[in-house]
């Protein structure tokens, strides 16, 4: 669909639109409807292009971010948010539905090993062990 | 009367999404100036109309708009306005606005991964005028509230295969690529907007 495409490329086009054209189509499977529409469209410099797949896998969404490893993940009890803790030394809050990240948390000295969501809806607590 | 009806339907349903100022009325509604400001001169009782064209034009006070909505009214109320209707009005406006003005690389942007934060925040203003941003901010909501009656579905397929990637390259470059999502999730939540809107649904 075409929500599958946003889904994954939102990232990107929140950064550089133009990537939309380039790496947004160029990556799309083969059989998705974006790329039979749009694929005169693909700039001609990718000369090389790489070998798509036939259709949209089971992937929904990639949340990009964290610099190093992910070592927990949690849901808010309402599941619209997700928390990730990161040897990067931050906790990251991301929309389950877009995947917009929309805190970063900073002020860990060392990796983040576990997050955790409280019990009220409003407030999160995180943990630090290195 | 009615081109007085129709504006002060329209700027009742705008003033709802956002407030625009007169030029950007001028240019979504498509009236000439004479037109946007003898209205906007007779309604003044009920908006605010900044001295500035460029300043967005308010409703006075936010129970006027329930008053031409209201369905009970629809017979006693010579000022009453047919919601469908009008949002259906403001979509084929958007859609025509934006089949008009949207292209690839529509600020120039000289390279592929010209990251949007080191863009230029005037130049993208100069780029995309007030009506073009609240057009592509607006159109789903606009066809979603015209319902699946409204007969757009040619309109909209038309616009999302000429137009889907360009459409997102603006939102992108306005900041607001996410709210896309929520856009097109609006246009399958009906289930019968979504048995029309196939592109949208299927794979």
């Amino acid at each position: 669909m075409l929500i599958d495409l946003l889904r994954l490329n939102l990232p990107i086009m929140n950064d550089a639109p133009l990537q939309l054209y380039s790496s947004g189509l160029v990556f799309a499977p083969y059989g998705s409807v974006i790329r039979q529409i749009f694929h005169e469209i693909i700039p001609t410099w990718i000369v090389l292009r790489p070998d798509a797949e036939t259709n949209w896998d089971q992937c929904l969404q990639k949340l990009e971010g964290h610099s190093d490893w992910v070592n927990s993940v949690a849901f808010s009890h309402d599941s619209a948010l997700v928390a990730s803790a990161s040897d990067d030394k931050m906790v990251r809050i991301w929309h389950t539905r877009t995947g917009e990240c929309t805190h970063e948390l900073k002020g860990h000295s060392g990796s983040v090993r576990s997050v955790a969501f409280s019990a009220q809806l409003s407030s999160y607590s995180v943990s630090i062990r290195r | 009367m009615t081109l007085y009806g129709d504006f002060a339907k329209s700027s009742a349903l705008l003033s709802y999404c956002q407030a625009l100022s007169a030029s950007a009325l001028k240019n979504l509604l498509r009236v000439s100036c004479e037109e946007v400001n003898d209205r906007l001169d007779m309604l003044q009782s009920i908006l605010v109309v900044p001295e500035s064209s460029t300043a967005p034009v308010r409703l006075l006070h936010l129970s006027f708009r329930e008053f031409l909505l209201d369905p009970r009214q629809r017979d006693s109320n010579p000022f009453w306005v047919d919601e469908k209707q009008t949002h259906r009005q403001l979509a084929i406006r958007c859609l025509a606005i934006l089949k008009d003005y949207l292209h690839m690389n529509i600020c120039g942007l000289r390279a592929p991964a010209t990251l949007r934060t080191t863009g230029n925040f005037h130049e993208v203003n100069s780029r995309l005028p007030p009506e073009v941003q609240y057009a592509c901010l607006h159109w789903a909501y606009h066809i979603y509230q015209a319902g699946p009656a409204s007969g757009l579905v040619g309109d909209v397929y038309d616009f999302f295969v000429c137009h889907f990637l360009h459409w997102l390259e603006v939102l992108s470059l306005m900041g607001k690529a996410y709210e896309s999502l929520a856009m097109l999730e609006n246009l399958r939540t009906d289930s019968a907007v979504c048995r029309h809107y196939s592109i949208v649904k299927r794979s």
